[in-house]
């Protein structure tokens, strides 16, 4: 018999085995349901939560970066404004296009001599006079030019900086005032409804500081980014947009009056502590500018829930310990009732590897039986718990599933419990594997 | 004829420990030649079905040695005592030994399940040892279901599927009445003339004794006869 022969022939014998003795055999897998439901909904909820905070830290660079920003700061309202039109009068300031505020190369260059600094990235900001779709409504508008790090896109993909035409990624609260998608109002729609806008068209103004021109930028929709909880989920354009953007609302301005980047995103030297990332924030303030690290925007966040994950995952791993001493008392009930099987089995033959490898491959399938029923609900719960989630507590963090399932944590997760399975059956397996035929035919 | 298929040598076989040890066997020389069949006889607790239990390889003696073949059997790997048990041996007992809920089929082939035969190989083998014991009716049935008679043929089937060269019955009739214990004693040697079959029966029912070619009579431990 080929080697899989015997495998499926010891599977099949197993399972026949466990289903002699039904009702002991379901209560096992129920204990083992127990545990397994719980660290697979827990290692769900760890997932969801770290993946969202991990796309939300690769939006503003990851751990090793720093945020630079002048003294003083723009506060900016969140969402689109509805564009009031200009009735003849000169433009006051709050209509006027602008570019960025306050940081010299002279700022980069000292910010690139502090200790630990690999590189200072420009973040450059333009606001527009409106943004308009075909001849609906106009907005507000402003973006970030030419992205160095990953943008979290919700559909669609970031847009190309070596594109030789204007692309945009927009921020998903335009689409609907927009008109590029209709929601009806239903907002859960707009995950499934956002990639209809891309390849559209969006019209983009801006206006020159000194001759007070328009010129209007036409722009491909490449991605919708979704709404971000720091940093990040800004509209986006990509270089060539960016420098013609600029150079018809620059034209006109000396150099030396051209104003630079309104913030710097400082990376650090690969693997750097802490407490060196502390250190390097303390010298950026020292030289005169407000810094915020990763860790003050999220990192108290994650810690908790990391910890918090944790206590979760202790109460799970009781629940399985209980769990396992299940199935040593089923397999050692099975052990005992069955001495006189496998006595006859001994004496007809069976090898004492034999007899252990079955009652182990009996406490695995139990094992199975229970992730695998565990997992199923699991998913199903999940699934539950993310639609109303959504519709509740969540609704105004799109693109953060708060149970998130990858193929690898369901075959870890199963792995796990049935290797506590296999462990918990060694222990009535030994003692099925040593027994002397003779003794178990003669036990009564 | 005329091969010795198992001796033995001075075998003891000692129960229990310290003070409360308890002799079963006090030094046991015997000699049981290829295709005889020997009946081994004594009262209860006279240790026949001990030295049986030896002889079978099922238990190892406290000293002394056993020879199967010419080989001795002490110094067998497991793996080659494992194929001797489940290639050379046969076994009937007493009290049958099935797995009750499982079919009469199943039963029988499960020395073949033991040593991987094919399923095909298998059920084909099984059949054929159910037609030996006029069984073939009832290969569907549950092993639970058979009356005593029955059950003991069950186990015939399973002792001769695999063609082993000898078979160690136990007192295959003590459990039945003397209709039945007929059939399987003209069963058993039946098997024995046909497919000249070494029988080692442990027995005190003299009438199944006198069908032997020869009888080994223990008492207290000891061969008397």
């Amino acid at each position: 018999m080929s080697i899989f022969g015997k495998f499926f022939e010891m599977l099949y014998t197993a399972q026949v085995n466990l289903l002699r003795n039904r009702v002991r055999t379901v209560l096992t897998v129920i204990a083992i349901f127990v545990g397994s439901f719980t660290i697979s909904l827990v290692s769900a909820l760890n997932t969801g939560v770290n993946d969202y905070i991990d796309r939300q830290l690769s939006a503003i660079g990851g751990n090793e970066a720093i945020f630079v920003t002048p003294k003083q700061q723009n506060i900016q309202s969140p969402g689109p404004k509805e564009y009031v039109e200009n009735d003849g009068k000169a433009s006051t300031t709050n209509q006027s296009s602008s570019i960025g505020n306050g940081l010299e190369e002279t700022d980069r260059q000292k910010i690139q001599a502090i200790k630990h600094v690999k590189s200072v990235h420009t973040v450059k900001t333009i606001t527009a006079t409106y943004i308009q779709h075909d001849d609906g409504k106009k907005y507000e508008f402003s973006a970030i030019g030419s992205p160095e790090i990953k943008l979290d896109v919700l559909a669609g993909k970031m847009v190309d900086n070596d594109a030789s035409d204007y692309e945009i990624d927009i921020e998903a609260d335009y689409l609907e005032p927009l008109g590029l998608i209709k929601l009806n109002g239903n907002k859960d729609l707009l995950e499934d409804r956002a990639h209809e806008a891309i390849g559209k068209t969006v019209k983009v103004v801006v206006q020159s500081a000194i001759t007070k021109k328009t010129q209007e930028f036409d722009m491909k929709i490449a991605g919708i980014l979704n709404k971000s909880l720091i940093g990040g989920g800004k509209s986006t354009v990509n270089s060539k947009t960016f420098d013609a953007m600029q150079n018809f609302m620059l034209d006109g301005i000396p150099d030396s009056m051209r104003p630079k980047a309104s913030s710097y995103q400082v990376s650090l030297d690969h693997g750097v502590t802490l407490d060196q990332i502390a250190d390097t924030k303390a010298q950026i303030i020292e030289a005169g500018y407000q810094a915020s690290t990763v860790s003050d925007i999220i990192g108290t966040v994650k810690s908790i829930i990391d910890a918090i994950t944790w206590v979760l995952l202790a109460f799970a791993a009781i629940a399985l310990l209980a769990a396992a001493f299940g199935i040593i008392n089923t397999l050692y009930m099975s052990v005992l009732e069955r001495t006189r099987e496998i006595g006859l089995m001994k004496s007809l033959g069976m090898s004492s590897k034999r007899v252990f490898t079955s009652f182990s491959i009996e406490a695995i399938l139990i094992g199975f039986w229970g992730s695998f029923v565990a997992i199923i609900a699991s998913l199903g719960i999940g699934s539950a718990v993310n639609i109303i989630a959504k519709q509740s507590f969540l609704k105004d963090l799109p693109g953060f599933t708060l149970m998130k399932y990858t193929p690898q944590d369901i075959v870890t997760v199963m792995f796990i419990i049935m290797l506590i399975a296999f462990l918990s059956g060694t222990l009535p397996s030994k003692k099925a594997s040593k027994q002397n035929p003779i003794d178990a035919l003669r036990y009564e | 004829m005329s091969d010795t298929i198992i001796s033995t040598h001075g075998l003891r076989k000692v129960y229990g420990k310290a003070e409360s040890t308890f002799e079963a066997l006090k030094g046991i020389d015997i000699a049981i030649q290829q295709g005889e069949s020997v009946a081994i006889v004594g009262k209860s607790g006279s240790g026949k079905s001990t030295l049986m239990h030896l002889l079978a390889l099922l238990d190892s003696p406290t000293t002394g040695e056993i020879f199967i073949g010419g080989q001795n059997a002490s110094k067998l790997k497991k793996q080659e005592l494992n194929k001797l048990r489940n290639q050379t041996f046969g076994f009937v007992f007493q009290q049958f030994f099935m797995n009750a809920n499982d079919s009469v089929l199943n039963n029988v082939l499960l020395p073949l399940k033991i040593n991987w035969t094919k399923r095909s190989t298998r059920a084909k083998a099984a059949l054929e040892a159910l037609k030996a014991v006029q069984l073939e009716e009832k290969i569907k049935n549950k092993a639970l279901n058979l009356s005593g008679g029955q059950k003991q043929r069950v186990c015939i089937a399973r002792a001769i599927v695999n063609n082993p060269s000898i078979i160690f019955a136990d007192e295959p009739t003590g459990n039945l009445d003397s209709e039945t214990s007929e059939l399987i004693e003209n069963l058993l040697f039946g098997l024995h003339k046909e497919k000249n079959i070494t029988l080692i029966v442990v027995t005190h029912d003299p009438e199944l004794a006198q069908k032997c070619d020869r009888q080994i009579v223990i008492k207290d431990g000891k061969v008397v006869a």
